[in-house]
């Protein structure tokens, strides 16, 4: 069964000129896809966007004068964004919060047509319009008031409240929320920096926890806790972190 | 030269000694120096094992081994000094002549309050040589110390390439390998060349060194920027053979690019000068752009690029920051005739 996809056109924002040489060229080998422009400026790439309204924009973040972001909060049009970016580990770990797609610099056929063919189902559904509000919630500074993940072909909010845990997978971590879990692509350390540290506490090194879920809090042994949460998932704290879940209750 | 200086105070002080000795006897002191001679020789000799012993019982007032040893072989040096006068006595004057001589209490007397005094002069004085050795040891392992710690940070300093730029780089050279597979080979070496540099850079460069490793990083920053980077660079030949620290002047290029063309949609020009005036080694760097707020000089590069030459040339180099209508100035002036002393303690 082959199904026929329409054409998606997309628009190039970068500062320089090889490297928006470089995703014409790329874009020019995938069949579906259509280069319909190209900005060098922030200002030129507002323009450009409310003028050709592209389904795709391929947006670096680095941009003079104004940047990728600052291009998102100024157009009319909403297209679906997939940014680019050489070196940012802030922006990354936003990305992954907000469920946003991105293209790390250098990147080659290989990387940019996987980076595609996740994007496909979110491009077929239109889905782009709430890049721009994702990214900025995700790209403010401060704790995150809900988290955005991929479910298949869909983006969902995740809301805090309902994240009961958050464990940390080599160099991911997996979501435990409402019976679900969800994978992000982030270091369990970058994901605390952005959760309430009231809420979320670290009880050992590779697990959060959210104490809105916590059922009963046991002593495991001399110097550690256990943790039952109503979900009935239970988890040894360490013997460090019990010292602090004891002093916490005092 | 210390056993030198050792000995010429003893003869020093032993002509003194006959001196004194004969004004108080009213004799000649040609009668009493063979006496002082074999006193103060008696004297000094024992003086070189109470340095051996101060080099074997620490300075400690608290400890009973210390006063009890000290006390003992206080009393040995006394009673050989005191006696020493006799050997001549027993040469010139025959047994008897000693006898009486030693059997005349009062002079007896006098010479272990004398021999007691020398002893503890030479102790003191050994205690204090030997705390000033240790004081003077001590400052060369801090100096050493502190250059340790500065090659260290020289260290950290070189593997500190701006990521952001390399990865732009690599992307360049990426996309050039589909559109001008020949520039994008060169591109390559170049990276190589510049990484290299970067990494392995001798303690001390000519400038030639410097502008080409500038050269490299220009050529990469033409390639990322296209015609918004406008560059004009000058150097003296005799400029360029100067010895300089490796990273001094591609650091303020880097930082006149970032404010000074890369935040600008236009791009901006900048202006590289090497000369050398006198002994004096002058560079300037500029940019045609507004400045940014933290170029005062705050910035990660130009504070760490301060520090090292703090480091290396004290008062003597200066790095100046002066803003122009347009644009940013940064001058550099160094001592053209000194090497650097990264590591090299005297």
């Amino acid at each position: 069964m082959t199904t026929r996809i329409a054409t998606v056109t997309a628009l190039v924002v970068d500062d320089e000129p090889l490297a928006r040489r470089r995703l014409r060229d790329l874009m020019g080998a995938c069949a579906w896809l259509q280069w319909v422009g190209e900005a060098a400026t922030g200002r030129a790439a507002v323009a450009a966007i409310d003028e050709v309204q592209p389904d795709l924009v391929f947006l670096d973040i680095r941009l003079p004068a104004c940047s990728g972001l600052d291009v998102l909060a100024r157009v009319t049009h909403r297209p679906y964004v997939i940014f680019t970016t050489a070196y940012d580990r802030f922006a990354l770990t936003a990305f992954e919060l907000g469920a946003i797609d991105y293209l790390l610099k250098p990147f080659g056929r290989e990387r940019f047509d996987r980076a595609m063919e996740r994007a496909r189902p979110f491009l077929e559904s239109r889905v782009g319009a709430a890049t721009a509000d994702r990214a900025r919630q995700a790209l403010a500074s401060g704790p995150v008031p809900r988290l955005f993940v991929r479910d298949g072909a869909r983006i969902v909010p995740v809301p805090l409240a309902s994240v009961e845990r958050v464990e940390a997978c080599d160099d991911f971590v997996l979501v435990h929320a409402g019976g679900k879990t969800y994978r992000l692509n982030l270091q369990l350390t970058d994901l605390e920096g952005r959760l309430d540290p009231r809420t979320f506490v670290r009880v050992h090194r590779s697990h959060l926890v959210n104490l809105d879920h916590l059922a009963s809090l046991v002593p495991y042994d001399g110097s550690r806790f256990q943790l039952t949460l109503r979900s009935g998932a239970t988890i040894i704290a360490s013997r460090q972190r019990s010292r602090l879940l004891r002093d916490m209750g005092r | 030269m210390a056993w030198i200086a050792y000995a010429a105070a003893w003869l020093t002080f032993a002509v003194v000694w006959a001196f004194a000795g004969a004004a108080s006897a009213g004799a000649s002191p040609l009668a009493t120096l063979p006496f002082a001679l074999v006193a103060m020789g008696f004297a000094a000799a024992m003086g070189v094992g109470v340095w051996r012993l101060t080099g074997r019982l620490p300075l400690d007032g608290r400890s009973t081994r210390f006063h009890v040893t000290h006390a003992g072989a206080l009393a040995a040096y006394c009673l050989v000094y005191a006696t020493s006068w006799a050997w001549i006595e027993l040469a010139t004057g025959g047994v008897a002549a000693t006898l009486q001589a030693l059997r005349a209490s009062p002079v007896l007397l006098w010479n272990v309050l004398m021999g007691s005094w020398l002893y503890l002069m030479v102790a003191g004085g050994a205690y204090a040589v030997r705390a000033e050795r240790r004081v003077r040891a001590q400052e060369v392992a801090a100096t050493e110390a502190r250059l340790q710690a500065q090659q260290a940070q020289l260290a950290a300093l070189r593997a500190q390439i701006n990521p952001h730029f390399l990865f732009n780089a690599l992307h360049s050279v990426g996309a050039l390998v589909t559109i001008d597979p020949a520039r994008a080979d060169r591109a390559l070496e170049r990276l190589g060349d510049l990484l290299r540099y970067a990494l392995d850079a001798a303690e001390q460069v000519p400038l030639a060194d410097e502008w080409q490793f500038t050269a490299d990083y220009l050529a990469f920053e033409e390639l990322r920027l296209g015609d918004r980077l406008r560059v004009a660079r000058h150097a003296d030949d005799p400029a360029l053979e100067v010895s300089v620290p490796p990273l001094l002047l591609q650091p303020l290029v880097e930082n006149a690019i970032r404010y000074g063309v890369a935040d600008r949609p236009d791009g901006g020009r900048i202006e590289i000068r090497a000369r050398l005036e006198g002994r004096r080694l002058r560079i300037s760097v500029a940019d045609d752009g507004r400045g940014a707020a933290d170029s005062s000089g705050s910035g990660l590069g130009l504070a760490s690029l301060r520090q090292r030459l703090q480091a290396m040339y004290g008062e003597d180099a200066t790095l100046r920051l002066q803003r122009r209508d347009p644009g940013f100035l940064v001058e550099l002036d160094l001592p053209a005739d000194r090497t650097g002393t990264w590591g090299s303690a005297a």
